[in-house]
């Protein structure tokens, strides 16, 4: 068994202006299901591929943006040993008791130099729907909307990532799979606890704790292309695509949910294997690395957010 | 959610806003909503109407050719009242409001007719001048 520690991102938290608008979104246009809606009025959601409680939370509040992002360790032990590095390093970390969202057990969790709050947890019930495990079809319930088969990763924007590139390596044990550096500086990382190119990102920006997008994973770029359509159908805010990443090598779209957090559909990307060198990007061809077949970065890219 | 069934918010406007002239009947049918004139001060005016937000009319008349005055290329964010990139002023006009992020308008911005123009949609012809954010300035209290 080669995975250990952090194995993958397990859920993330977002604010939202409108909830009905919301959940419509996330399910009927995205392609998740509804598990339940909390006592406070959070919403939990999750795609049919995913075995787990839920992945995506929505909680209403006046602004738009990033609450938390959690990733699932692989076993309880875990939580306590990295707390222990987490707090050497020199972060505070707090204890979330089981249960505090339906599912899930108990988390630890701590904010980056970046600013954002990120959870480790090691327990969380499965909720339907979900894959079969004993012959299994290629799905149980056949899939709608976008089609998306799990939440995939996320990128947010915030100052230092130095320190944060150096947080996850050396305590959570990441690896950077790829790196911008432009004259003045590290501009972006790309890290992975596991075999995919990337479970989160960051970009620097000198406002802490922003959210740049959500991203949820598609069979195929079949699979792009019906994700295009709808878009347009539902008039759904387009931010650039369908296009391709050089970095990570995604082909993917960026669009926007109805509060305006960033989503991103895709389909793709390399497998990353933890000796894999860190593959590394200039000012030169940064353009390429963003968006593959445009050469270019949009306006969008490093100013929009939330 | 499309744009025809944003929840109708008070604008500045006294009076409010009869809401339904695009609704989900015959979709066979072509609808016909109100056209208005949108005004960027210091920049020329664009043709909306009042079923559509007011930063797509302006994303569009620039596509057009119109709105020359405007010094660079419209900034245009997420379209859904998150980012605050549209931030504008209205200095005359009627319109009505969906959800903006408090992050980027407070309550008393809001009273003197500041506004994300991706969240607002004309009622009547309209004057606005664009307030747009520098980057990663915060534009008031964090709202959580």
């Amino acid at each position: 068994m080669a995975l250990t520690g952090v194995l993958r991102p397990g859920f993330i938290q977002l604010r939202v202006l409108d909830m009905p608008a919301s959940v419509e979104h996330y399910t009927k246009r995205i392609g998740f299901h509804q598990v339940c809606e909390g006592r406070d009025g959070r919403v939990y959601l999750k795609a049919a591929d995913e075995f787990d409680h839920h992945s995506i939370v929505l909680r209403r509040a006046d602004s738009a943006g990033f609450d938390l992002m959690a990733f699932k360790v692989r076993e309880d032990a875990d939580l306590d040993r990295f707390e222990k590095r987490i707090v050497d390093y020199g972060y505070a970390v707090d204890h979330v008791p089981a249960g505090e969202q339906p599912g899930i057990g108990r988390r630890i969790g701590w904010t980056l130099s970046s600013g954002h709050r990120i959870e480790l947890f090691a327990q969380a019930d499965q909720s339907d729907p979900k894959p079969r495990v004993h012959n299994p079809d290629v799905w149980e319930l056949e899939p709608h909307g976008m089609c998306a088969r799990r939440f995939d990763h996320a990128l947010l924007y915030g100052p230092d990532i130095e320190k944060t590139l150096d947080f996850f390596v050396k305590v959570l044990d990441f690896e950077c799979a790829e790196r911008v550096d432009m004259p003045d500086g590290l501009l972006a990382i790309w890290l992975t606890a596991g075999m995919k190119a990337h479970d989160i990102a960051f970009v620097k920006y000198p406002e802490p704790n922003k959210f740049h997008h959500v991203a949820f994973e598609l069979e195929n770029w079949n699979d792009v292309g019906h994700a295009a359509d709808i878009l347009t159908r539902y008039d759904i805010s387009v931010d650039i695509g369908p296009t391709r990443h050089g970095i990570t090598r995604g082909q993917t779209i960026y669009f926007f949910d109805p509060s305006g957090n960033r989503n991103e559909v895709f389909a793709g990307g390399y497998t990353y294997y933890p000796d894999n060198p860190t593959r590394t990007w200039d000012e030169t061809q940064v353009g390429k690395g963003i968006f593959y077949y445009e050469r270019a970065m949009n306006d969008a890219f490093l100013t929009v957010v939330t | 959610m499309s744009d025809t069934t944003a929840a109708p918010a008070p604008g500045r406007a006294a009076t409010p806003v009869a809401s339904g002239a695009v609704g989900p009947s015959d979709p066979d049918q072509p609808v016909r909503p109100r056209r208005v004139t949108i005004t960027v001060e210091g920049c020329g005016s664009a043709t909306a109407t009042t079923e559509e937000r007011v930063l797509v009319a302006l994303e569009r008349a620039q596509g057009f050719g119109q709105l020359r005055g405007l010094p660079r290329k419209l900034p245009v964010g997420c379209r859904r009242g998150g980012c605050g990139i549209c931030r504008a002023r209205v200095l005359d006009g009627e319109y009505r409001i969906t959800p903006m992020s408090r992050a980027h308008v407070s309550a008393a911005d809001e009273a003197e007719g500041v506004v994300l123009a991706c969240a607002i949609y004309a009622q009547s012809d309209l004057t606005l001048r664009l307030e747009t954010p520098s980057l990663g300035k915060a534009k008031g209290p964090s709202a959580n």
